[in-house]
């Protein structure tokens, strides 16, 4: 039996090494202040260290953020509004078929408004980058802004 | 199929073997048989050597690869969320969405 259990005890030392290295790995290349702000949903932590801002550039685009807060909140106001309108005459079932045109029509006139607005917003926040890094910002966002499916649920992924 | 006079069957037949009396040879034999038995899994490895190197060696690298594979997946989950979480702060057909399920996203700033 001793060969057998030698055996074994190979086995396990082989398994136990290998889940060591594994874990080993996975803190080594953990990037933990990225994991970090993902837990706590902190967006302008992943912003400083994602494109290597220092406090100034952080400063300056929380700044801008803010101050573009106001046009997304009235945006938001008025895409809301088109969409419950829309909303409305569709439940209702018997809304004209150009009406409910006419209300769609609405819906995505005030998301291309919406949509041009961030796209200016997104480059005057990459202007404040590095170089490099802003047109990696522009990379990244850009087609969200453009491909964003309206009719999808935006914070899926993130209630896991 | 040999003829009688075959001389090779003439050896064979009067070959005797008549080996020395050893009384120890069955206990040899139980000796070795415990040798083997209760070899040391230290000696073990050093008899296998070549084979357990070698297996360390793959789990070492399969580890390590899975590792860092589990980081990289784990970075990319965070970057997605983290890029979502920071679209529906300052995109307002997010914050539409948002509002009208009445389940309101975090965001880079609050406009709400």
């Amino acid at each position: 039996m001793a060969p057998m259990k030698n055996f074994f005890l190979t086995v396990a030392l082989v398994l136990a090494v290998g889940a060591a290295a594994c874990a080993v790995f996975f803190h080594w290349r953990c990037d933990d202040t990225l994991h970090t702000a993902a837990q706590q949903r902190d967006a302008m932590a992943w912003l400083r260290t994602e494109f290597h801002l220092d406090e100034a550039q952080v400063a300056a685009i929380a700044k801008l953020h803010a101050d573009y807060s106001e046009v997304c909140a009235e945006h938001c106001a008025a895409i809301g509004d088109a969409r419950a309108e829309l909303a409305q005459l569709q439940a209702s079932g018997q809304a004209p078929t150009a009406a409910l045109i006419a209300a769609r029509t609405r819906v995505a006139e005030r998301e291309l408004v919406c949509r041009t607005a961030i796209a200016g917003h997104l480059r005057a926040v990459a202007k404040l980058m590095p170089p490099a890094e802003g047109e990696r910002y522009l990379r990244l966002l850009l087609p969200r802004v453009a491909n964003y499916d309206h009719h999808g649920a935006p914070n899926v992924r993130l209630d896991r | 199929m040999n003829a009688p006079s075959d001389p090779l069957a003439r050896v064979l037949a009067s070959w005797q073997v008549a080996p020395p009396s050893d009384p120890q040879f069955r206990t040899a034999v139980w000796a070795r048989l415990r040798t083997v038995r209760e070899q040391r899994w230290a000696a073990y490895l050093r008899q296998h050597a070549f084979a357990s190197t070698a297996a360390l060696a793959v789990a070492v690298v399969t580890g390590g690869w899975l590792g860092q594979w589990q980081a990289q997946r784990q970075a990319a989950r965070d970057r997605e969320a983290l890029t979502v979480a920071y679209l529906q702060g300052i995109d307002a057909r997010y914050a539409a969405n948002a509002t009208a399920t009445s389940n309101p996203a975090p965001s880079a700033h609050q406009h709400h």
